[in-house]
């Protein structure tokens, strides 16, 4: 059998058409998908007269507002000193940037686990073109166990929970938050479950 | 054999003009790129599965994963590689899924449309030559040969170098071959 026999006996494959209620629950399904997606992109953006936060906000004379904007900002430092104290923000971006900094655009995750730390690099043929995302860090904690991602927005990675690999994409909304998507599972702040029995906390770098 | 690819397939005219306008929270330019990428990718999903009701599950699951992550999408590249990236990944989880239910291994019998395969032997020889494939040589020979992409294109959907793309359609060439003809030398 030759290419040509080949790929005329592979064209013997019909394809059946799809049923039209899956089709149609498939639409249904996508579009509540991007509804939802939608509307907390527009909730970031913010339109003042759609967002309640926005209205109580505009209600504030100006001294309220200069005042609670003092105290965000002296928050703000405090949990910067914080962090910077517990040695964990500064850093995590400078890991990130100097192994970024290695293999330009081809970094996917910096993974530590214990005193092991991983590189997840992507294939050689992305390397070009990819342009640097945003950075986030992702905790997997299960009693004493602690596995953490050093990544970015939109990159897929692979991490070794429970002794099993679990694939996850972070994507960062609109409104900075982190969110996870696996194969069988959607982790948020507002809905976070346990991953392979480990709980998660993710933000932005 | 089709040779269009993911960058210049006719399908994709005004695709980018559609995706920004879906970025754009337009619900109507999301629906237009659902009813203009659906049939494209149900074919993918099913030829990459080989089962009906598995290839409606693995297209929904692709659009509503785009739908979340149509931020991430960069403007500018190809929005059907994109969808073809988010169905492979698809594909492999519903396989995955099956294998750890146990059902892999039978051979879909509802697929085909008009009745059994028993009275089709063409499409049951080829969609049981297909399904002997591992995933990795199926998803590049259908990609390669159904979906008509050259190697490279292939590459990118599924997150390999083009030389591992190009060893798997050989493998698989080689091994529908053998299968195929064996079923041709039996009837």
């Amino acid at each position: 059998m030759n290419d040509k026999t080949l790929w005329e006996t592979l064209r013997r494959l019909p394809v059946p058409p799809p049923d039209a209620a899956a089709r149609d629950r498939a639409r249904e399904r996508a579009e509540i998908a991007f509804v939802n997606r939608a509307s907390r992109s527009e909730r970031g953006r913010g339109e003042a007269g759609a967002n309640p936060w926005r209205l109580a906000w505009s209600a504030f004379s100006r001294a309220e507002a200069i005042g609670v904007a003092c105290l965000a900002i002296v928050a703000m430092v405090c949990s910067a000193k914080y962090l910077a104290g517990r040695g964990e923000r500064g850093p995590d971006s400078r890991l990130l940037a100097e192994m970024e900094a290695l293999f330009p655009g081809q970094l996917d995750g910096v993974i530590s686990s214990g005193s092991s730390v991983h590189l997840a690099l992507a294939p050689e043929w992305v390397r070009s073109g990819r342009p640097s995302l945003q950075p986030l860090a992702v905790t997997f904690q299960r009693g004493r166990q602690i596995v953490r991602v050093l990544g970015y927005s939109g990159r897929k990675v692979c991490v070794n929970l429970g002794g099993r690999e679990r694939c996850l994409e972070p994507l960062v909304t609109g409104e900075g938050r982190v969110i996870l998507e696996g194969e069988n599972f959607l982790w948020s702040t507002a809905h976070p479950v346990l991953v392979a029995g480990y709980r998660v906390e993710a933000r932005t770098l | 054999m089709r040779m269009a690819t993911p960058e210049s397939d006719s399908l994709e005219s005004g695709e980018g003009e559609l995706v920004a306008r879906a970025r754009g929270d337009d619900s109507e330019a999301f629906r237009e790129l659902f009813n203009r990428f659906y049939p494209m990718i149900y074919s993918y999903c099913y030829r990459a599965c080989l089962d009906r009701a598995g290839a409606q599950d693995i297209a929904q699951e692709t659009f509503i994963k785009a739908a979340r992550a149509l931020e991430t999408f960069r403007l500018g590249s190809s929005f059907k590689a994109w969808l073809y990236r988010i169905a492979t990944n698809a594909a492999h989880d519903w396989r995955r899924d099956r294998v750890r239910q146990g059902k892999i291994a039978e051979i879909p019998k509802d697929c085909l449309p008009g009745g059994a395969p028993e009275s089709q032997p063409d499409y049951s020889a080829v969609t049981a030559a297909l399904e002997a494939l591992p995933e990795d040589l199926r998803l590049a020979m259908v990609l390669v040969y159904y979906e008509g992409m050259n190697h490279a294109d292939a590459a990118r959907v599924l997150g390999c170098a083009e030389t591992t793309v190009s060893w798997r359609v050989f493998r698989a060439k080689r091994r529908l071959k053998k299968l195929l003809s064996a079923k041709e030398a039996l009837s």
